[in-house]
């Protein structure tokens, strides 16, 4: 009788240690593998949004046209929230364009990084600038 | 006894390594994974993607110029600016921007404008590229070209009224980089007369946006000389001018 308990006994041990190596061996094989999007790096979530907001021409417009509030709407639409920014426009002779900050607060965060961003505008006289956007996440 | 006891917890606890082992070697090749080389590369990515996207708005910006009047050296003069200008950024160590114009023909000096009699007005410009990133780690010979145009085809026909007018119908269908085209601003003029006429202050003028880079103008007047002449003059969205004559047959 004994004996027979102490069996039922050393086959729940066993069927226990299986169950824990099994559960391992799931988590493991589901764990991500690369670095998803979400995790990238300030610096290339502020050029991708300048990218962005270039391929349609609406950055070279705004910058031309200095609507600096619509274009400060912009980059709250593109980047992410709980990212603070500020916007500093150059002319091609590195003189400061913008008059007014470009920004939605003062820099917040762990992390803070500056992009430049080199602008063409789609107008007859082609002006150059160079964009300077600070970010803080 | 107690060893015989004890042999069925040194299993559970000899499993219970092995998934840690397991697990935290997983985590380790996963924290290795999350290194900055994919983030780096990806604004690297970015970079050359954002000095070829100004390379292109540079040509656009030059054909509108020279679309609109503009000499045609303004192309090489804008690419010149545009070159100091990236030559000037070492974000990623030594950066060489250099621009060929286009002078095969039809092209010259990387323009070509061709506003035909034929039905098609062609204003163009042409330009290949070659980016070279080198030092801090990086090196990078990215090739590109970019050919950005404005095309307009002209059709319609004339046909003869029972007032002994003419109604005249006028296709324009415009187009950018070889794709269907809104224009911001599309006139249609015809031939009476010895002048070019403007039609829109005739009663009967009509202009038919399809919304898919197609136009219909109508009109009618009396118009003694045939086959109808019309010119149209079209500025696409981007700004970039372009003109067209056709003959138009009778219906």
């Amino acid at each position: 009788m004994i004996e027979s308990r102490r069996g039922a006994i050393h086959s729940m041990e066993a069927f226990l240690a299986a169950v824990l190596i099994f559960t391992a061996l799931l988590y493991s094989t589901s764990m991500p593998r690369e670095r998803d999007r979400a995790e990238k790096s300030i610096d290339a979530v502020g050029m991708e949004a300048l990218l962005r907001l270039d391929g349609n021409g609406t950055l070279g417009r705004l910058v031309e046209a200095q609507s600096w509030d619509p274009l400060e709407r912009s980059l709250r639409v593109v980047l992410p929230v709980g990212v603070s920014f500020n916007l500093t426009v150059f002319s091609d002779e590195g003189v400061p364009v913008n008059d007014r900050p470009i920004s939605n607060g003062e820099l917040v965060g762990r992390t803070v990084a500056s992009v430049e961003y080199l602008l063409a505008v789609e107008s007859g006289s082609c002006p150059l600038y160079r964009l300077r956007l600070q970010l803080g996440g | 006894m107690h060893l015989r006891q004890g042999r069925g917890q040194v299993l559970v606890l000899a499993a219970l390594t092995i998934s840690l082992a397991i697990l935290s070697t997983q985590a380790y090749v996963y924290q290795r994974s999350r290194a900055r080389y994919s983030t780096d590369y990806s604004i690297l990515s970015d970079y050359v993607l954002s000095i070829e996207q100004g390379s292109r708005h540079v040509v656009v910006a030059s054909l509108i110029n020279v679309s609109g009047g503009g000499g045609a050296s303004n192309l090489e003069g804008n690419l010149d600016r545009w070159e100091a200008l990236v030559v000037g950024d070492y974000r990623f160590g030594r950066c060489d921007l250099n621009t060929t114009l286009a002078s095969q023909l039809p092209y010259s000096d990387g323009v070509w404008l061709d506003w035909g009699t034929d039905g098609k007005g062609v204003s163009s410009a042409f330009a290949d590229f070659t980016l070279n990133l080198s030092g801090r780690g990086v090196g990078v010979e990215w090739s590109f070209d970019v050919n950005a145009s404005t095309v307009v085809l002209v059709s319609g026909y004339w046909k003869p009224t029972h007032t002994n007018e003419t109604l005249v119908t006028v296709i324009i269908d415009l187009l950018n980089d070889g794709e269907p085209a809104l224009a911001s601003n599309v006139t249609v003029a015809y031939w009476r007369s010895n002048e070019w006429n403007d039609p829109s202050v005739l009663p009967s003028y009509s202009m038919l946006d399809y919304g898919n880079g197609t136009y219909r103008c109508s009109f009618i007047d009396v118009i003694p000389d045939t086959p109808i002449q019309v010119r149209v003059q079209a500025s696409d969205r981007r700004g970039v001018f372009v003109q067209a004559e056709a003959s138009l047959p009778e219906r």
